[in-house]
């Protein structure tokens, strides 16, 4: 007996990184999967691996910055399953410069895929959901960077906080259908071998200096806040942002030495300096 | 790694604190850690017969002992968390959610009432977690502190001054906690109830009636929270599918912090203007 028995969930972005992770921990627990994606190879295969584990997952290629193939998407979905029930947006792209060096079709593509791409998923399953009755989830995948933004983040921070309020407004809309929306913030998260994107380990080093916890996460973790949101254990939850970082974005850890006015023996060296 | 986190054996060999776990939210909170295997809850609070009371209803889900607490004074809670360490060799969460209900204007607040709410709900949650992280660090134990703060923490509220500075301090007081702690693997969050339906909040001396009704058109799943949603929050933060989170206040409230659900009707004055581009 698995929590998600008859549920279906949907994954964005699901054929590699933390979405496949999601939708896989989703199937292993008892849901039907959807795996959207834009890429037919790497999602045909991704489907494939869990079907031969005795799950049973759809894979729909579907590039998700045109409504049509959203739509189509949802439909297959609801033909083959009869429902859905969660939706997970997932997918992003990787663009990492400062604003001024930024081509248009830079900033389009990043806000396209992860901005209006959740609106679009968002509005069909939300359509379905309604339809449905019987309530449901949408769990966007967020950023800390959505609320705490760093250099060379210009669309990507903008379209993760954009997709904050754009979830906010879903738990006001839709909450009077039972559907709760929130955001699941992943903080820097190890993607090492299961990612399209490749990570600067100089990066990993610095970031991990903020993280209280002291490491970069794991794709499960951030699973497990996401399957956590998904159940009917979170049913009253809507409207929320959830960091899953280790702490990241409690505060400023580099801003942690001597302090100026409490550290005497700084004072009494900067006396002996003079 | 654990992965369902649902059933009953998550909590096998956990102990937990509950400060203000005699009645309402805090009983809750301490049952569900029993109904989910926890070896050991202490059932804290200031009213010791009430604990008491509470402990023997709760007995048959688990084991659990009242330990009589004053969350605002050292001594006191020293003894409670030694307690636990004698009755049950470990504290492994700690879970703070002693309140108390004041509801006047500023200018009516006496500096007594003021200092009252702010030593439980703001000093007493700063002791409590203070000596179980001592606790924790000694015995290196990687434990989880979970503050019940408030909507009112990020949502200013008539007559509700020391409440609101409470909380919104004590959600500062947990990131710092998450700060410091984290890297002896010691997690500290918060959850932060809407409105819930507790027996306390029936009573219409409590809460009145007209300020539910006002509140609920601010809820957009439309109806208030049960104990049993924030303890859920509660003890999936405390579980080791949790293990990420830390620093973080989940609200529970149906969605009253997502925006201003009351200006609903305010939109259907634009559908009736005529636009150019209206879409479909």
């Amino acid at each position: 007996m698995g929590e998600f028995d008859g549920k279906v969930a949907v994954v964005s972005g699901a054929a590699g990184g933390i979405s496949n992770v999601i939708l896989r921990r989703f199937v292993e627990a008892g849901a039907k999967g959807v795996l959207v994606d834009i890429d037919e190879e790497m999602g045909t295969a991704a489907a494939e691996t869990l079907n031969q584990a005795g799950h049973d997952v759809l894979f729909c290629p579907t590039d998700i910055r045109e409504s049509s193939q959203v739509n189509a998407a949802i439909e297959q979905a609801v033909d083959r399953f009869g429902r859905v029930d969660i939706l997970v947006h997932g997918a992003g792209v990787g663009v990492h410069k400062e604003i001024v060096d930024l081509s248009d079709n830079e900033w389009d593509l990043q806000i396209d895929v992860q901005l209006r791409g959740a609106f679009l998923l968002s509005r069909a399953v939300g359509r379905e959901l309604i339809k449905q009755g019987e309530g449901g989830r949408i769990i966007l995948i967020g950023s800390t960077s959505g609320n705490n933004a760093r250099p060379n983040s210009g669309p990507h921070a903008a379209s993760k906080a954009g997709e904050i309020q754009l979830m906010h407004v879903m738990a006001l809309e839709m909450g009077k259908h039972g559907i709760t929306a929130n955001v699941v913030s992943p903080g820097l998260t190890d993607i090492s071998g299961i990612s399209r994107s490749f990570q600067n380990p100089e990066y990993q080093k610095v970031f991990v200096t903020q993280v209280p916890l002291g490491r970069l996460a794991i794709p499960d973790e951030i699973a497990d806040a996401v399957l956590f949101l998904g159940s009917d254990r979170a049913r009253f939850i809507t409207g929320q942002v959830i960091c899953v970082d280790g702490g990241y974005s409690a505060g400023k850890l580099a801003v942690n030495g001597p302090h100026h006015a409490t550290d005497f023996g700084q004072l009494e060296s900067d006396k002996a300096a003079q | 790694m654990k992965r369902m986190s649902s059933h009953s054996s998550d909590f096998a060999g956990h102990v937990a604190i509950v400060t203000g776990a005699a009645t309402g939210i805090g009983q809750e909170i301490a049952a569900l850690f029993l109904r989910r295997g926890a070896a050991g809850v202490v059932i804290a609070d200031i009213n010791g017969p009430m604990a008491q009371q509470t402990a023997t209803e709760l007995s048959s889900l688990g084991p659990c002992i009242a330990i009589q607490t004053d969350v605002s004074d050292e001594a006191s809670v020293a003894a409670m968390v030694k307690g636990c360490r004698e009755a049950f060799g470990r504290v492994d969460s700690l879970v703070t959610s002693a309140g108390v209900h004041l509801h006047k204007l500023i200018v009516d607040t006496s500096l007594d009432e003021w200092d009252r709410q702010l030593s439980v709900q703001l000093t007493g949650p700063f002791i409590c977690a203070r000596e179980v992280a001592r606790d924790m660090l000694a015995h290196e134990t990687r434990g989880s502190i979970v503050n019940i703060v408030s909507a009112a923490a990020r949502m200013g509220r008539v007559k509700g001054a020391a409440h609101c500075a409470s909380k919104a301090g004590l959600t500062l007081l947990t990131q710092v906690l998450a700060m410091e702690l984290g890297p002896h693997g010691i997690r500290a969050n918060a959850v932060g109830p809407g409105l819930i339906d507790t027996e306390s909040q029936r009573d219409e001396a409590v809460m009145s009636t007209a300020y539910k009704t006002a509140y609920m058109k601010e809820i957009p799943l439309g109806k208030l929270g049960e104990p049993l949603d924030i303890a859920e929050a509660v003890l999936f933060l405390c579980s080791d599918a949790a293990r990420w989170l830390t620093g973080q206040t989940i609200y529970v409230d149906g969605g009253f912090l997502a925006g201003n659900l009351s200006l609903q009707g305010l939109a259907d004055l634009f559908d009736e203007t005529p636009m150019a581009h209206r879409e479909e």
